[in-house]
């Protein structure tokens, strides 16, 4: 028989009614109609909503988190009796700001062990959020994301670039992000508020690709009944990014030259000079210079486009990144899909630094979407990938496993402590702890392709 | 007109940013002459505005949604009239008969009385189109 208190009050009760308004955990509990019975202090502090107004509402509507709709914590309790711990989503206050919040819930029962409802407790990881992307910062622009020192030789010039109105011209295999190189120094410029209009020139024949670029008046040709304005004209005061810029036929780059020149161009079918004031970014995968030697490409084109150059190097030289870029695309994914995966077995990763990475950043991105169809929780694991990659990375396999593994291992080790030390061969044995004969001599026998440079030379 | 509402087991849904379906109605002078539900599982706020501004939408009826994607709707001239909660049916009706939603405490959601919201609707607007921010 428990003691009361002078209000009548079971002593126990009014100790947990004190513990509960003194931690920082904001706690409510529900009935089984799903109506709020308690608040506490800190739910008030956390939700900004006052416990008078939160008591009798349904939860959904005073609570209002990612999770309500879809996977509800304190649903799953009740209909399991098993409690949740530490999920995360986000609630959304009155000011229509996003708070990340850890959920944990439990079944709540009465004397003869019915269940009456459940308790949710949660945390605010604003704070958490902020330091973490604090640490984060310097390893991020906008919605790039690396810790390389090739990347972070990029993100150091970005603000500049987007400052300036000058012509970029982004090289890089497929898949290494110019598009995302391009967003990002549109949203940081001042042209941000304007449109950001992108075209893969290598995605349309010529002729369809000069209409799309500079529009057409009615009459132009056959079935054109009505004006259309071009991409120059849509990106106006914005940002105009052409992707595959090697693919577009001479007589198009002599157009193409014009505006960036003159800033003016001519829809098909007029004879009237129209003004463009859209920024350009040009992307391309090839290398234009050669086309230029080979006579492919236009020489004045080319410095006309080449007045800011951005390399970007291939995932498999910034191997460094994978953890990171995993994280960043398990986070996205979980938010769109509703899922919950915390991220890659160790295994998983193993094959990923192993993995060579041809198709760069999306290939990774690809191969993550893949393992969210079949892993909805948890860590993904060696069979949640594509068997092509497990056979690939699977070096131990054959004869010389261990060779090719150690080789593999070494070659990523090298090419990292190079990078870190601008290319200088002495710097990065010693950093290794090795001779810079030995040095030398590993990169023979690994064949790796340096760049000529050594970080000495100015 | 076209309203949407952010639908969840026939009341609004807590979270737009989240909610898995919106329906779209079209009303005529007073009359309710169609009203289509669309799946929205997976899309992203992005995604939202989008499908909003291609369906030609005047005015969002919703719960909470995150500022950056209710601004993302007001410069596409969308009307938001959000944090609201309750039976949609009752939601809808209210709105057909000129009841301004954010008045009081019956369609508000709790702690966001007062909050900075839409503009209060002098009656009906129907017939009289909000001109789209990108036109």
């Amino acid at each position: 028989m428990s003691k009361h208190t002078g209000d009548n009050i079971p002593r126990e009760l009014s100790f947990a009614s004190s513990i509960l308004e003194s931690i920082s955990d904001g706690v409510f509990t529900i009935d089984l109609e799903w109506k709020i019975t308690t608040f506490n202090r800190a739910a008030e502090k956390i939700t900004g909503i006052k416990r008078e107004e939160a008591i009798g509402k349904r939860c959904s509507d005073v609570f209002r988190s990612s999770m309500c709709e879809h996977g509800c914590a304190l649903k799953q309790t009740i209909l399991s009796e098993k409690p949740v711990i530490d999920k995360t989503c986000f609630i959304i206050n009155a000011s229509g700001e996003r708070i990340p919040i850890s959920v944990s819930t439990a079944v709540l029962k009465d004397e003869n062990g019915n269940v009456v409802g459940g308790a949710e407790t949660f945390r605010d990881l604003s704070e958490l959020e902020s330091l973490r992307k604090e640490i984060e910062g310097s390893f991020r622009i906008g919605e790039l994301v690396s810790h390389s020192p090739l990347m972070r030789k990029i993100f150091e010039i970005i603000p500049a670039v987007a400052e300036s109105m000058s012509t970029v011209l982004i090289q890089g295999e497929t898949g290494t992000g110019k598009e995302v190189i391009a967003r990002t120094i549109h949203s940081l410029s001042k042209r941000s508020g304007k449109p950001f209009v992108a075209v893969n020139c290598a995605a349309l024949p010529d002729t369809l690709l000069e209409s799309e670029l500079f529009g057409y008046r009615a009459g132009a040709f056959t079935g054109a009944n009505k004006d259309k304005p071009g991409r120059f004209q849509t990106a106006k005061g914005g940002t105009l990014f052409l992707d595959e810029l090697g693919c577009i036929s001479p007589p198009l780059q002599v157009k193409l030259l014009r505006v960036l020149q003159d800033g003016v161009f001519e829809p098909l079918g007029s004879n009237t000079p129209e003004k463009s004031n859209a920024r350009i970014i040009t992307a391309t995968n090839s290398d234009l210079m050669k086309a230029v030697e080979e006579g492919t490409f236009r020489e004045d084109l080319y410095y006309r486009v080449n007045v800011i150059r951005i390399e970007l190097p291939p995932l498999r030289n910034r191997k460094e990144d994978i953890p990171l870029l995993s994280e960043t695309m398990i986070r996205r994914f979980n938010s769109i899909q509703s899922a919950e995966v915390t991220g890659l077995a160790p295994d998983v990763l193993s094959i990923f630094m192993a993995h060579n990475w041809p198709g760069n950043i999306r290939e990774l991105e690809n191969i993550i979407e893949r393992a969210f169809v079949l892993c909805r929780e948890g860590l993904i694991s060696v069979n949640h990938l594509p068997e092509e990659l497990i056979n690939i990375a699977a070096p131990e396999k054959s004869p010389h496993g261990i060779k090719r593994t150690t080789g593999m291992l070494e070659a990523q080790i090298i090419r990292s402590a190079l990078e870190r030390n601008n290319y200088n061969r002495e710097a990065a044995a010693a950093e290794l702890g090795i001779h810079k004969t030995t040095f030398y001599r590993k990169i023979k026998k690994l064949g790796l392709d340096l760049p000529e440079k050594d970080g000495r030379s100015r | 007109m076209k309203i949407a509402l952010s639908h969840w087991e026939e009341r609004i849904a807590p979270v737009f940013d989240v909610s898995g379906s919106i329906q779209v109605v079209n009303i005529e002078k007073t009359t309710v002459q169609n009203r289509i539900t669309h799946d929205m599982a997976n899309s992203s706020p992005r995604d939202r505005v989008a499908f909003l501004v291609d369906q030609d939408v005047d005015t969002l009826i919703c719960g909470a949604i995150s500022m950056q994607t209710e601004q993302a709707l007001n410069s596409n001239g969308i009307n938001v009239i959000s944090f609201i909660c309750g039976n949609c049916e009752e939601i809808l009706k209210a709105w057909i008969d000129g009841k301004d939603l954010t008045a009081g405490p019956a369609w508000v959601m709790p702690g966001c009385c007062g909050r900075r919201n839409q503009p209060r609707r002098k009656g009906h607007e129907f017939g009289r189109r909000r001109k789209r921010g990108c036109e």
